[in-house]
């Protein structure tokens, strides 16, 4: 019997894994898949190189020779204006080099779990959790699995849930809320052939406006050779217009004039996956004997790179408590929530940077561009956003919008998009009263 | 070279990447005949800002600032006056 059962071996859980094998904490992380498994994610933000850090996985990064993200660049939809920035423009504390990685999450995956593996957490592969068990006083006490069939019960002192996108125990206790202002919607393969031959941008990842509202596509470069390439739009407009998925990619793709000459040769070489549901919030993070890490917890959007940096540091701040807990043997919810309120109150910058990003649509160049915005910017897109009080870039975006909307004759005016002005996150609720 | 035709000649190699010698009518209205869009009207004001060394406030950023190339000139006569001053 484990310490600690972690459902899921994504990144999140993991990395959970390493730190409680670091801490002398055992633990068994068990995944539903049998990695190597293909996943959406595959750029990263500079601020997860400190965790890599700290489990010891920078070198294994290396190794595998991951290709290296030191920027981003966005297109405008027409007249190819780009937009870029660096990473080295802003020093990160505690992080040497500027840059991160896009990755095969496959590979990766697998990579990070075998790490977790060799600091000493048990891995079992190809089993999915049935469900998380409770006692009489609503504690978690382990969980039920599938083994070919047969229900089996394994305990621990705390379980996790780093099950993804699964929302294993979200859904089993039913606190998982969308978010009704984003619903967009994701088509993405792998291509060959991309043009990616600029010298300071062609290993950026690109960010490509459409003409449709909150319209975007990603291009993230995985090899040399591959390149992956998603459009996201809201699901509306996809779902109103299109039955072919083929046909609606490259519908969207011809309306941005730098993304269809980079695309000119491009070939896919995977089938075209699909993404929806985008944006949730569990409306509680911990419980007695229970805490969910990652997109366990919440996911905003895939606009940013966030989604592995919050996996990665839920796993560590969730670490710290379980530590705690055990230090004191006490596993109750009041141990863990000041992990809820330290990942909601990050999640909620993330999420107001994200809102209005997507409200300013295209005229967010304007903080790129303009000196005095854009170190605010280059470090929200590091993805500093835990433990600060107060984030000024956020602020000034406000009224930047606030300006343009009251001004008659503003160039940026006709570009905001329809959101709300009043941009409180809907899905940033209180935990739960028991 | 003095300030509108360091504007033209940006405007004419960077935005409208047209020949060199490409004329621009001084009072001719940029905005208007779509020769600037709001973004070629952004990185035109990040040309600016570098190449003279002055801020452009974001309420500033306004069609009658940057109309033509007449208008941008006294818009910035009255810039770079006040940094002198």
């Amino acid at each position: 019997m484990s310490d600690v059962i972690i459902i899921g071996g994504g990144p999140g859980g993991s990395a959970l894994g390493c730190y409680l094998s670091m801490a002398g904490i055992t633990n068994t992380i068990i995944e539903k898949a049998i990695h190597p498994r293909p996943h959406v994610g595959e750029s990263m933000v500079t601020s997860s190189t400190r965790v890599f850090e700290e489990i010891g996985f920078l070198p294994i990064l290396e190794r595998e020779g991951f290709v290296h993200k030191y920027g981003a660049s966005w297109h405008a939809s027409r007249n190819q204006h780009v937009f870029s920035i660096e990473f080295s423009e802003f020093p990160q504390e505690g992080i040497d080099q500027d840059y991160t990685y896009h990755v095969d999450r496959a590979q990766m995956d697998l990579l990070l779990l075998k790490r977790a593996e060799e600091l000493g957490s048990k891995i079992i592969q190809g089993v999915g959790v049935k469900k998380v068990l409770f006692n009489e006083n609503q504690q978690a006490t382990g969980v039920q699995i599938d083994v070919e069939g047969q229900m089996v019960e394994l305990n621990a002192k705390v379980v996790v849930d780093a099950s993804g996108r699964n929302t294993v125990l979200g859904r089993q206790l039913k606190i998982k809320k969308n978010d009704p202002l984003f619903n967009q919607y994701a088509v993405h393969a792998w291509f060959e052939n991309l043009d990616r031959s600029d010298e300071t941008t062609g290993d950026h990842i690109h960010i490509y406006f459409l003409e449709t509202e909150r319209g975007w596509v990603w291009q993230i470069p995985i090899t040399e050779g591959i390149t992956s390439v998603g459009v996201v739009v809201d699901k509306k407009v996809f779902k109103d217009l299109y039955a072919d998925t083929e046909q609606y990619f490259w519908d969207q793709v011809k309306t941005n004039d730098n993304l269809q000459m980079t695309m000119k040769n491009a070939r896919r070489i995977n089938e075209f996956k699909a993404e929806g549901d985008y944006s949730y919030s569990m409306s509680q993070f911990v419980g007695d004997g229970w805490l969910l890490v990652g997109d366990a917890a919440r996911f905003v959007d895939p606009i940013f790179s966030s989604g592995v940096s919050i996996a990665l540091y839920s796993a560590k701040f969730a670490s710290e408590r379980i530590i705690e807990a055990f230090e004191k043997s006490d596993f109750s919810k009041a141990v863990f929530e000041p992990y809820e309120t330290k990942l909601r109150a990050g999640a909620e910058i993330w999420y107001q940077f994200i809102l209005l990003y997507y409200k300013l649509l295209p005229s967010f160049t304007w903080f790129i561009r303009e000196p005095k915005h854009r170190l605010g910017v280059l470090r929200l897109l590091q993805g500093e956003v835990f433990d600060r009080d107060e984030v000024p870039v956020l602020d000034e975006m406000r009224k930047f919008i606030e300006m343009v909307e009251n001004q008659d004759n503003h160039i940026f005016k006709e570009q905001l998009s329809e959101l709300p002005t009043d941009l409180k996150d809907v899905l940033q609720l209180e935990p739960a009263a028991d | 070279m003095n300030v509108k035709s360091a504007l033209e000649k940006y405007i004419v190699d960077e935005i409208m990447m047209a020949n060199d010698d490409t004329k621009i009518d001084p009072d001719e209205s940029l905005i208007s005949n779509g020769t600037l869009d709001s973004l070629g009207l952004l990185r035109l004001i990040a040309f600016i800002e570098e190449q003279f060394d002055v801020e452009v406030e974001d309420g500033e950023v306004v069609p009658d600032n940057f109309q033509s190339l007449n208008v941008m000139e006294s818009f910035l006569a009255g810039k770079l006056g006040s940094a002198i001053s």
